[in-house]
């Protein structure tokens, strides 16, 4: 049986199964502005990717797309066994192609940089309406598995706080336990610190800490540049719309082969980016308590 | 003769009169709503053909005034061969007049709904219906609670134009009674406070309803049905 908190727990020795994801040759405009340009990746079960890139570099786009949020206008789009297709601009998706984007979506879940709770719901009911409406599942069992998975990112007992009464952090936290709650085999987290106070942040990267450890494949981005090297197995530095350097953290972070990637990292180490790990992140939730 | 006498001697039919006011009202704001429900939606939609249908309707029906669409309901259409009852003439013209009303309120409502929270819904994978149903909708109708009383009572005053159609509804009545005995001041009166009594119990009903929708209230309600030291989680509890 698997637990509530374990949706995709790896299994030992899956680290040379196809891919979660697979993005091959995306384009997309907005207006006359190519905003992602030729983009291919593929993520393994079990990685951690962080995206990286000034603004403006597509990143956040290609999160979207990936999540069918957006529409992009050519290559494939596959997350496990469901591939959207780019399609040109103004048209309107086929009704196959409607339904093969709610398959994507309960694969891969997003958790977005504006804090998206449903302020007519408090914490459970956040948590609970996916895997009841979506996946259909008896509510005793959906609220039994959002009690632990509110357990899991800190805010046990909480479960009929409304988002008005929870903190920036603690409404992140509940999104996020909102959407493994659908039990996604790739969850993507966009800019999910960037709308926070800083004191703040620190609780709502431990939890994805935590997420990574227990084996979840993740696509994030972020400008956490240290979180992103602590966190990530796989780097992608994106630069307008096209990734400009690809490959394990240590490498692209700290000896970036690329001239734009060191003026980047060059820029962000002026904003405090040392290359070095990061002193007990936690100290700081453990002070606020 | 006062204006007790009146009420004394014809509170039957001035009831009569209410109750089929109230009626009509009710009758009314159930067509009204639902056609303002989907008009709103399908103004929302993709389709074109239908956007501009509902547009037209809108137009035509907020543009034109509400006893002409009643003659036109009952009396033109029945001059084309199709007769309709007057009680169903009734609720149909005013019915389709607060339609084109509603519509509007509706869609204000869903177009504050910010785009996010469509995003979110969309992100775990919920149907176009399901948006609608458990995140749009729920929180469009607290925000449309003000103006919708405003049409709930719009719409109980316009029925007392079925008084044109001899309708027996409490103006039909008041109208009725002052012809008969002369007492025009007494009747329209006694008239004018049931309207106002209905308006203020409508009043009073949507107050009644954005108070229970409000989730602080809900809190507040929840927070005194737990007698236990509220949740520990050191935010929320009570200040012992």
């Amino acid at each position: 049986m698997q637990l509530a908190g374990e949706p995709n727990a790896p299994n030992p020795g899956a680290a040379t199964d196809s891919p979660i994801v697979t993005i091959t040759q995306v384009n997309k405009w907005f207006g006359d502005n190519h905003v992602l340009k030729d983009v291919s990746l593929a993520v393994t079960p079990g990685t951690v990717m962080t995206i990286v890139g000034p603004s403006g570099s597509g990143k956040t786009t290609l999160l979207r797309c990936t999540n069918g949020l957006e529409q992009f206008q050519s290559g494939t789009i596959d997350v496990v066994d469901t591939r959207i297709r780019g399609r040109p601009v103004g048209t309107h998706a086929s009704r196959q192609e409607e339904s093969a984007l709610l398959a994507l979506r309960r694969q891969a879940a997003i958790v977005f940089q504006s804090l998206n709770l449903f302020p007519h719901m408090n914490a459970i009911q956040n948590i609970t309406i996916g895997p009841i409406r979506v996946l259909e599942r008896p509510k005793a069992e959906a609220e039994a598995e959002a009690s632990q998975l509110l357990a899991r990112v800190g805010l046990g007992g909480r479960e009929g706080s409304y988002p008005s009464e929870l903190s920036g952090g603690e409404q992140q936290r509940v999104a996020i336990a909102r959407a493994l709650a659908m039990k996604p085999k790739l969850l993507l987290l966009d800019e999910i610190t960037s709308a926070l106070d800083a004191e703040l942040v620190a609780e709502v990267l431990d939890v994805v800490e935590q997420l990574a450890d227990s084996g979840h494949t993740m696509m994030i981005v972020t400008h956490e540049l240290q979180f992103a090297r602590e966190v990530a197995d796989i780097v992608v530095v994106m630069d307008q719309g096209r990734i400009i350097e690809l490959g394990p953290a240590e490498t692209v972070l700290v000896n970036p082969k690329t001239e734009r990637t060191q003026r980047f990292i060059a820029r962000l180490k002026r904003g405090g980016f040392t290359g070095e790990p990061v002193v007990q992140r936690s100290a700081v939730v453990e002070a606020e308590q | 003769m006062s204006i007790i006498d009146i009420a004394r001697e014809y509170w039957r039919p001035l009831l009569d009169g209410f109750w089929l006011t109230c009626q009509l009202a009710l009758a009314t704001t159930a067509v009204g709503t639902a056609v303002g429900l989907l008009t709103a939606v399908a103004r929302l939609s993709r389709w074109r053909v239908l956007r501009g249908l509902m547009t037209a309707y809108i137009a035509v029906f907020r543009g034109t005034p509400p006893l002409l669409q009643l003659f036109i309901v009952y009396f033109s259409l029945a001059q084309w061969g199709l007769v309709i009852p007057g009680f169903t003439a009734a609720v149909l013209a005013l019915g389709l007049y607060a339609g084109a009303y509603t519509a509007e309120i509706f869609r204000a409502g869903i177009q504050a709904i910010p785009h996010g929270q469509v995003e979110a819904a969309n992100s775990i994978a919920m149907t176009k219906t399901q948006v609608y149903r458990h995140v749009i909708l729920p929180q469009a109708v607290r925000i449309i609670i003000p103006p919708m009383t405003n049409q709930v009572i719009f719409n109980l005053k316009a029925t007392s134009l079925v008084v044109t159609i001899a309708i027996p509804d409490l103006m039909y009545v008041a109208y009725n009674g002052a012809a008969y005995t002369f007492r025009s001041a007494e009747f329209y009166t006694l008239a004018g406070i049931l309207y106002f009594s209905a308006a203020l119990a409508i009043g009073q009903v949507a107050k009644y309803a954005e108070e229970r929708l409000d989730p602080a209230t809900r809190k507040r309600r929840r927070a005194a049905k737990v007698s236990e030291p509220a949740l520990a989680s050191g935010f929320g509890g009570p200040a012992t």
